[in-house]
């Protein structure tokens, strides 16, 4: 089996155009969820968003084009033989109203492929590639299934590029079902009531141990383990008792082969909705020391990014390894006894040489990744 | 990688079953509308509520459980799910566009605008607790969706994989039939078998053989091959 390491990792998010703004953003305590303008919100049960600078509907194309453009320009050049994963959840989803009440013809550009096509075409790759799609959890998946190509020596290299924007389409589906806060999401907080959609992308250039000579790269971490498993519960709720969470974090430890006991810093999916939170706490306490293990979630300062969530947050993981801190949680101001230690509004140094990802979504679905210091 | 097809099952617009439960249809023009008692043998609450699309990738994964004679209960079993798609729930999605236009948006409808939303139906009904993702392709064969499927079977991830592709069929998209094949196909894939349409190989992510040299173009010709070989042994 081969080894897999993370050789590149960029971001851009509402917190800034790269992924130094974003781990600089949040060791400063700030937040780029505010008032959205894009669209009127006095129909919905919140206003907030955290969306990006700089993405403009006048411009006549998604707006994911134009954040696929911010987050390629990054990358630099990569080798063409790289296959490429993308991760969204409704990629140019935007386009759909103007379509359904202009035209009877619909664009292809809504058809998940062509966010997929669009990337490959600017990187140069001569592959068209595919796109994951699985709710909150697409790129946390996309990234694990890119590992697993590399691990079973079916490629050398994957980019994983992951996006999705605020759209009115996906805003006022969260809004009917409630699950919006009316204040910036608070992830873990005692008072906490939802959550705060925010748009953003994420690359993460995956590639094996012949890659990196031949291209002179430098690795900047390893991906040692990864799992995915489902609820099979419920279709928009989690499963109290976490017993898919629980299990993805298993396959990925023993994939990694080390214990939970070996984990002492946790990247998790934190929404700010009762439910995912409460779920999630309860799964730390079962599988980790709680005096041993710290925790945060980032959603309190982005929003929650849906399909782009587990890239950001793996891209992040690479920055925190590097920087050997973790980021604290935005918008945790109250907690509840379960979190005392394990979440903090503070940044905290990183122990231990590894840092666990994860992510839930819709569907019942649930990924972890574990990354190791090099 | 090699495994072994234990299952398949499909809903087109000339048929719908598994090879030993076909019913064909006279009307041929377009997909048809699924009722619960067409695929499933008790009662369940949610299948009125999914749209048509996850109706249409669930039964053929319906089709495909009751072919591979994995039973119908919700105790929980390690079976992943990877479905390819292009369309995905475009047609669901439109029809939340047209309730927010009508500024009444529905969470009924919103809840099945991802286009994974039915491999969380059919998790929840059969209790498959594997991985499960949806693979968004132009022109999809479903061969990128195979390869992963007997990569979960080879590293041990699971034992059981279903693997298929699920297509709309809506006016607005005939622009594009030269991409799309509507309606669903599903197959069970097992690491064990004694009983099984043959076996899959793939050699390299390009290269898939059928009962090991036959080689294969897509999930539709690999779907033919194994009908084939079954009417041979029935004849």
């Amino acid at each position: 089996m081969n080894p897999v390491y993370i050789t590149k990792a960029c971001a851009v998010t509402a917190m800034g155009p790269d992924l130094e703004s974003l781990y600089n953003g949040l060791m400063d305590q700030k937040s780029g969820i505010s008032k959205i303008t894009r669209f009127n919100t006095q129909c919905y049960t919140s206003p907030y968003a955290g969306v990006i600078t700089g993405l403009d509907h006048a411009k006549k194309s998604s707006l994911i084009f134009q954040l696929s453009a911010m987050l390629t320009e990054q990358l630099g050049t990569i080798g063409s033989d790289t296959f490429l994963i993308s991760a969204s959840t409704k990629a140019g989803i935007d386009l759909l109203e103007e379509n359904i009440t202009k035209s009877k013809m619909i664009p292809k550009d809504l058809f998940l492929s062509s966010l997929t096509e669009y990337i490959a075409l600017k990187m140069g790759l001569n592959n068209k590639g595919i796109n994951i799609n699985s709710a909150c959890a697409s790129s946390t998946i996309a990234v694990a299934k890119g590992a697993s190509l590399i691990n079973m020596g079916a490629v050398d290299s994957v980019l994983i590029c992951c996006m999705d924007i605020v759209s009115e389409f996906v805003f006022s589906g969260f809004s009917a079902l409630g699950a919006m806060s009316d204040e910036p999401a608070r992830p873990f907080d005692k008072n906490r009531n939802g959550l705060s959609l925010g748009e953003g992308a994420a690359a993460i250039l995956l590639m094996n141990e012949k890659k990196i000579k031949a291209c002179g790269n430098s690795p900047l971490c390893r991906i040692t383990g990864w799992g995915i498993a489902s609820d099979a519960t419920h279709l928009t709720a989690p499963a109290k008792n976490g017993d898919g969470l629980k299990l993805a974090i298993k396959k990925a430890c023993k994939k990694a082969k080390i214990s939970t006991d070996d984990i002492h810093a946790v990247n998790t999916h934190g929404t700010g909705t009762k439910y995912n939170d409460s779920m999630e706490i309860a799964v730390i306490h079962a599988m980790f020391n709680p005096n041993q293990v710290i925790a945060n979630s980032i959603k309190g300062a982005i929003g929650h990014t849906l399909g782009a969530a587990g890239g950001i947050e793996v891209a992040l993981c690479v920055k925190m390894l590097q920087k050997k801190m973790m980021p604290g949680t935005i918008g945790f101001l109250d907690p509840e006894k379960s979190t005392q230690k394990i979440i903090s509004p503070d940044a905290r140094p990183l122990t231990g040489d590894c840092i666990l990802t994860t992510n839930s979504g819709f569907g019942g679905t649930n990924a972890a990744i574990i990354f190791k210091k090099i | 990688m090699e495994a072994f097809i234990t299952g398949i099952g499909w809903v087109s617009k000339d048929s719908m079953g598994y090879p030993d439960h076909i019913q064909q249809f006279d009307k041929k023009t377009t997909l048809p509308g699924i009722k619960r008692k067409d695929i499933l043998n008790h009662p369940h609450k949610s299948f009125g509520r999914m749209d048509a699309f996850s109706k249409l990738g669930f039964a053929a994964i319906a089709f495909a459980m009751n072919d591979a004679g994995i039973k119908e209960e919700r105790d929980k079993k390690n079976i992943s799910i990877i479905a390819s798609t292009v369309t995905g729930c475009l047609e669901t999605d439109m029809n939340f566009q047209e309730t927010i236009l009508k500024k009444v948006p529905s969470p009924a409808i919103f809840a099945y605008t991802l286009d994974s939303s039915f491999l969380g139906e059919a998790s929840i009904y059969f209790g498959l607790t594997g991985e499960s993702f949806v693979i968004n392709e132009e022109k999809t064969n479903g061969l990128t969706g195979l390869l992963m499927a007997l990569e979960i079977i080879d590293s041990g991830v699971s034992d059981i994989v279903l693997c298929g592709m699920c297509n709309s069929d809506i006016k607005i998209l005939n622009a594009y039939s030269h991409i799309i094949k509507p309606g669903s196909l599903f197959f069970v894939i097992e690491k064990n078998s004694l009983h099984s349409y043959g076996t899959i190989k793939a050699t390299s992510p390009a290269n898939f053989y059928y009962q090991q040299d036959i080689k294969i173009t897509g999930l539709y010709d690999l779907a033919q091959k194994c009908c084939n070989r079954y009417e041979h042994y029935e004849d």
